[in-house]
């Protein structure tokens, strides 16, 4: 799946909330192809780390570096970086009163298109797309004549970021904890959306507590992150040796 | 002080001149500017809830003219607005049309000048004036020439009434339009109430409107307040309703430099349904006051209030709503809500949703909100590839179309889209 040429690098990032440290020289490199997951206990920093990644201007860079398919990336505003090919699928979705799901979906789909030079697309064009997308996570034409989010239960909330994933199609996904709080078939539906949307082309950065999606999903490297850095890089046996063995035997390292 | 006055001066000899040979206008007018002269008009001295944010002097303070009696004028705005199917009926600086045209047989519609207007005709406004204390409809009492009477006779009414204000004279006009409605049993009404004027006309407009919607009938009311950007709009609106009867409406507001609208809406009779719904957008130095009174006195009446503001520049909004629930009004069941956005820093809102309740068995509740664009919501919208200004016109015109959307007539709908939604402005964000 590999083609090794890297989409993201981070080196030795040091990042803050509220003047408390969170990211401590962390470091991680994605190559094109590849399905990383990256598990921690709460409070590791792992969300932290997708916030920073998408831009999310509460949090503080102290220092360090991120490259994205060859550019900085921390310089940029949120949404240069999504034109660029960042997704982040946000482990609490915002509710948009009053903004439909039609509209939302086709401006940012535009705006992504008008930034890289192509045209926007005509309606009839973004709604055989949006058709064909709402399809592959089983959302209905009613779901989409609604506002944004608002209304949506747990599931259906996370189910519309993997809509919006499956339609702007981006070159590295970031899911954060998008697995919590999903029943059996939401995260099955979810799951598929993951392995439908990976392709050589792309990368796919998990970020998860539990070991559950990954009998689903099937990450080329599993990282284990306490205290603001990797502890522990492997494959997935890695996520089942942490199922049994939970965090602590990394943590008293 | 002093430009009051004046003003109650200039009441009065007005009063004087519109003298005729009907005794009982004339005696109806006199002892409304005696009352006037007995309680003054609104204050917002300490104590008057009603009156706290809203300074009357800006109103007062101007040298009137009477509107000349000539009202037809080719200088009037082109009417952006004609929905399909509605008839459409003119009022001119407080003045019938002659070139109404109406052909739906279940409209009557009738006006009586000063020089004809009848007993049996000024009774129906004294059936729902109870309230001595409206200053503002008794100025309009003392002033007004015009008693337009509709009458809705039964059927599926739509029905527009555009108040046209129209001065091209550099002096101030004070014009008083009344209009008495009255919608017979089972009848549906939908009404658009349409308030314009020319640009940069000069011009204060105090109206009168009173409803009686009847036995199981059903009034839509829409009013769009589209002033002039310097004229002073007051309004007061009772709407009285019968056994099983609705009345939903609609206030859309943007237009004058100064507005009032008070509106009293009493339920004294059981199953009556009330939606009330408000969106006003102000910007510059306007100053738009929305007073709702809403009185439940029989039981199992329902009622909502969800207005919505959106402020800008230096304006000044102000939104009080009142609900009482009576002692007798068992099994209400009334919410009230205000939702503001403040877009600058330098805009105003005043808002305060009261409910009084003297019994036991309700539901009520009321709240309100004003804010600013919240950045984490913005944070999302960004992630997916909006700027900050798409992202914000976007949230802005979202929250208004919570309102729009309601509104089920689709030119008026297309209207309001155009006229509110396209010239929104965007939020400057600090970062």
């Amino acid at each position: 799946m590999t083609n090794n040429k890297i989409i993201l690098e981070i080196k030795n990032l040091n990042a803050s909330v509220a003047n408390t440290q969170i990211l401590k020289d962390f470091n991680l490199t994605i190559n094109m192809g590849e399905k990383h997951t990256l598990m921690g206990p709460n409070g590791s920093g792992k969300s932290t780390l997708a916030n920073i990644l998408a831009g999310n201007p509460e949090y503080i860079v102290d220092s360090g570096e991120i490259n994205f398919l060859g550019q900085t990336l921390l310089d940029k505003a949120p949404e240069i970086r999504a034109c660029l090919g960042l997704f982040l699928a946000f482990q609490y979705p915002v509710e948009l009163p009053g903004v439909r799901m039609w509209q939302f979906l086709k401006s940012s789909l535009d705006s992504q298109r008008e930034y890289n030079g192509k045209d926007p697309l005509s309606t009839k064009d973004f709604d055989s797309i949006l058709n064909e997308c709402a399809e592959k996570v089983d959302i209905s034409q009613d779901f989409l004549k609604r506002n944004v989010n608002e209304g949506f239960s747990g599931g259906e909330k996370k189910r519309n970021e993997i809509l919006q994933l499956t339609l702007i199609n981006p070159k590295l996904a970031i899911l954060d904890e998008t697995d919590s709080g999903l029943d059996i078939d939401a995260l099955k539906i979810v799951s598929n959306g993951i392995e439908n949307f990976s392709s050589p082309n792309n990368s796919v950065l998990l970020v998860t507590h539990y070991q559950r999606i990954l009998n689903y999903v099937k990450p080329d490297y599993v990282h284990v992150m306490i205290d603001g850095k990797i502890v522990k890089s492997g494959d997935k046996s890695l996520a089942l040796e942490l199922e049994k063995k939970g965090y602590d035997w990394l943590s008293k390292k | 002080m002093n430009s009051n006055t004046n003003f109650i001066d200039f009441v009065s000899k007005t009063t004087d001149k519109l003298n005729s040979n009907n005794d009982i206008a004339n005696e109806f007018r006199l002892n409304n500017l005696s009352k006037l002269k007995q309680i003054g008009l609104p204050t917002h001295r300490k104590g008057n809830e009603e009156w706290k944010y809203t300074n009357l002097n800006k109103f007062t303070s101007i040298n009137y003219i009477l509107p000349v009696v000539e009202t037809e004028d080719s200088n009037l705005k082109s009417q952006e607005l004609s929905p399909k199917e509605f008839e459409v009926i003119n009022i001119i600086n407080g003045k019938l049309s002659k070139k109404n045209n109406i052909n739906n047989s279940y409209i009557n519609i009738k006006s009586s000048s000063i020089n004809t207007l009848t007993t049996n005709e000024l009774n129906k406004f004294n059936s729902l004036l109870g309230d001595k204390n409206e200053q503002m409809a008794i100025l309009n009492s003392a002033l007004c020439t015009d008693y337009i009477f509709i009458n809705i006779t039964g059927g599926n009414v739509k029905l527009l009434i555009n108040f046209i204000n129209s001065n091209n004279s550099e002096n101030f006009i004070l014009s008083n339009p009344k209009v008495f409605i009255n919608i017979d049993s089972k009848s549906q009404l939908e009404l658009i109430e349409n308030h314009y004027g020319n640009k940069n006309s000069k011009y204060t407009s105090n109206n009168v409107l009173e409803i009686k919607i009847n036995k199981q009938s059903n009034l839509k009311h829409y009013r769009l307040l589209e002033e002039s950007e310097n004229a002073i709009h007051t309004n007061t609106t009772r709407v009285y309703l019968d056994e099983k009867s609705k009345f939903k409406s609609f206030a859309f507001s943007k237009g004058a430099q100064m507005a009032r609208y008070d509106l009293k809406v009493s339920m004294p009779h059981e199953h009556s349904e009330v939606e009330l719904n408000g969106l006003y957008c102000t910007s510059g130095k306007q100053h738009l006051d929305n007073y709702i009174n809403l009185d439940h006195i029989a039981p199992h009446c329902i009622s909502r209030i969800n207005y919505k503001g959106i402020l800008n520049g230096e304006s000044h909004a102000i939104f009080g709503g009142t609900v009482l629930v009576r002692a007798g009004a068992i099994k209400t069941d009334s919410r009230q809500t205000d939702k503001n956005l403040v877009l600058s820093p330098k805009a105003e809102i005043d808002t305060k949703p009261s409910l009084f309740i003297y019994v036991d068995d309700v539901i009520a509740g009321h709240g309100a909100t004003a804010g600013n664009i919240d950045e984490r919501t913005v944070y999302y919208m960004r992630s997916r590839g909006l700027d900050l200004e798409t992202a914000s016109k976007m949230l802005i015109s979202g929250f208004a179309m919570e309102i729009i959307d309601k509104v089920t007539i689709n030119e008026l709908n297309n209207y309001l889209i155009k006229t509110y939604i396209n010239t929104l402005p965007s939020y400057k964000f600090d970062f």
